[in-house]
């Protein structure tokens, strides 16, 4: 059975809903007159277990019946997916010990191969672009005090 | 009398140089991102949301109105020019007024609509001035229970009438409630579901989870798929509207306005089934409806109207209730609480500056909106034809930088990754994100009152439905489910069968 938006949407509910009413209970459900802070994480992960569970066996029901969906993650947009999240993680690791400029940089060029065909010439010239534009807004328009460049390890 | 004294306080509220300054950078910023295609009002607020933290709650505020009203204006901008709607409510622009650009009348098309929104918006200021304060003085008796059970109904009538069903609707904004809870519990101050991280005690920022939301999950499931083709300048052609469309448009104008007015003020409805209506008021009373999805110029007046009025008056219960009706007034809620302003009906009294400023402010970016963005109508097609992977570049940067800028934490990154991905997921899962958001505002606030009326009560859950207005609201809320999952089982049952 292939991994279709439904089936996921079904996985995505269980597994949140779960984690909820575990950790919730732990909170103190309390009683009736004083309800405890565990008291609504467990009613709403409860509910996303119960629609997750629904949600289940309408896709199993489907399946049954011959019923073939597409799956969720088309193999055009995985190699986005990782790049992109890649591309924020080296910013956020990036950004206190080198600084903005180097930060910006890496992160646009990590996300500029996100498409295919990507040319290396361009991407110079789209890093001088818009590292100076993004400087100019936050830096200089907002006066917001970055280290532009740093070297901390 | 005391309206004309209370618009007259915000104005001088609103047009100090340095708050008209703010306005106009919204607007303009509003338009620049809002304009950008496949881009929405929400990914712009929410991308614009990090440029006004360093300002006074009155500057911001009047900022974000302006970036409100940009947005949405960029968004028929591009339904217009490139036939892709931002957003649901500009889908039906779309139909006819893609067909007039594509006959060179793209000019008159966006000044029907700037100025067809720009009457709308001025109504829907009069109808929130003229409603504020009986309907303030009115939710001042709301009770706990009866805020518990107001929301209630915003949240499922929302949730069960969007795209995609009734449980995957429910279940993404359960979803945002659970996120909802996460930092200090406000009643017993225990931490929740911070998992040993100081970072989380105050809760996921509301900031970075609408970026990752809606503007990395965004960008990641553009790349790959394909553009539109953009009309180029020189086919834009003469901005000014004829006679003929000014006499076609101006009834449809008046209706839209009516309808969208009316329709806003609905939880759930919303902006998309306002525009939607009046598309089908004036098709239906046109006689040659066959012009119709041809490029008639009262299907462009008649749903923008519509959906600006209904875009106004949907602050009314965002403003003097503090229950945003959408998952976009969830979003502008979320904005005015970070800035530690508290929209409901105490807000009218207790910051009045803040209040009509924040009124006027809407009618002001209204009104720059027409005056100035439409002769920039130019540079905007300009920004439609920078090719895609060049612009999700900028966008990421401008969210990555954006985000930091607002606690300098580099955990507030990490974060995004984090929403990113579960972003990227709810869609793929065909979720609507955007429920996300409104179950994350409106769950803490459901939680408070839920647990404050059943104090009061001593524990009787009877207390919800003994009070009437409290019990009006409970059974909205169950006919309202009632009549989604029966025509949904009738569904399903057709699905089995076939």
């Amino acid at each position: 059975m292939t991994m279709n938006s439904e089936l996921l949407t079904a996985l995505i509910f269980l597994f949140f809903g779960a984690v909820a009413v575990v950790v919730g209970w732990g909170y103190g459900l309390g009683d009736p007159s004083a309800l405890g802070s565990g008291a609504m994480p467990v009613l709403a992960g409860g509910a996303l277990v119960i629609l997750g569970t629904a949600q289940l066996l309408r896709t199993r029901a489907a399946h049954r019946a011959g019923e073939r969906l597409a799956s969720a993650f088309p193999s055009t947009e995985l190699r986005p997916l990782l790049i992109i999240l890649a591309a924020i993680l080296a910013f956020g690791l990036l950004i206190d010990r080198v600084g903005l400029i180097p930060a910006l940089t890496a992160l646009i060029a990590i996300s500029w191969f996100a498409e295919t065909g990507g040319r290396w010439r361009e991407l110079a010239l789209v890093l001088l672009a818009v590292v100076t534009l993004i400087v100019a807004i936050f830096y200089f328009g907002l006066g917001i005090p970055f280290r532009l460049v740093a070297w901390r390890f | 009398m005391d309206l004309f004294a209370s618009l007259a306080m915000g104005l001088q509220v609103a047009v100090t140089p340095i708050n008209l300054l703010y306005c106009l950078m919204g607007v303009t910023l509003g338009t620049a991102i809002g304009v950008l295609p496949g881009v929405g009002p929400i990914i712009t607020i929410s991308l614009l949301l990090p440029l006004t933290f360093g300002l006074s709650p009155e500057a911001s505020i009047i900022m974000l109105a302006g970036i409100f009203y940009g947005a949405a204006y960029g968004g028929s901008t591009t339904s217009i020019l490139v036939n892709l709607p931002g957003e649901a409510s500009s889908a039906v622009t779309c139909i006819d007024g893609h067909q007039m650009a594509r006959k060179g009348r793209a000019g008159a098309a966006l000044a029907v609509a700037a100025l067809g929104s720009f009457f709308a918006g001025t109504v829907g200021t009069l109808i929130i001035a003229l409603a504020g304060p009986p309907l303030a003085s009115i939710a001042m008796r709301f009770g706990a229970a009866e805020y518990a059970a107001l929301v209630f109904v915003a949240l499922l009538s929302t949730a069960a009438m969007t795209r995609g069903g009734v449980i995957k609707g429910i279940g993404v904004a359960l979803l945002g409630m659970v996120f909802g809870t996460a930092g200090s519990d406000v009643s017993t101050g225990m931490f929740r579901f911070t998992f040993g991280m100081a970072e989380m005690r105050d809760g996921v920022d509301f900031a970075v989870l609408a970026v990752g939301l809606f503007a990395v999950a965004e960008i990641i499931s553009n790349i790959g798929s394909p553009q539109g083709e953009a009309v180029s300048a020189k086919n834009i052609g003469r901005l000014w509207p004829t006679r003929d469309d000014f006499r076609r448009s101006w009834p449809a104008v008046l209706r839209g306005t009516g309808l969208g007015s009316l329709l806003g003020v609905l939880p759930g409805a919303g902006l998309a089934m306002s525009s939607f209506s009046a598309y089908m008021v004036e098709k239906s009373i046109a006689k040659e409806p066959d012009r119709f999805g041809q490029g008639a110029v009262e299907g462009v007046a008649g749903p923008e109207s519509a959906n600006n009025a209904a875009s106004q008056t949907a602050f009314i219960p965002t403003l003097l209730l503090g229950v945003p009706g959408s998952p976009t007034m969830a979003l502008m809620l979320g904005a005015f609480m970070i800035h530690g302003v508290q929209p409901g009906p105490r807000m009218m009294g207790d910051h009045p500056q803040l209040f009509w400023g924040l009124i006027v402010s809407m009618w002001v970016g209204n009104l720059l909106l027409v005056v100035l963005n439409l002769p920039l109508i130019g540079l905007w097609v300009r920004l439609l034809r920078v090719p895609y992977h060049w612009l999700y570049v900028f966008v990421l940067g401008f969210a990555c930088v954006g985000v930091f800028t607002m606690s300098s934490s580099h955990f507030d990154i990490y974060s995004l990754v984090f929403f990113g991905a579960l972003g990227y997921l709810l869609k793929a899962a065909g979720c609507n994100p955007a429920l996300f958001i409104l179950g994350f505002i409106l769950g803490p606030m459901f939680e408070e009152n839920f647990r404050r009326a059943m104090t009061l009560s001593r524990g009787d859950p009877m207390v919800f439905l003994e009070r009437p207005i409290s019990l009006t609201f409970v059974l909205m809320g169950v006919a309202v489910l009632l009549a989604t999952t029966t025509s949904f089982v009738r569904r399903g049952r057709a699905e089995v069968t076939e």
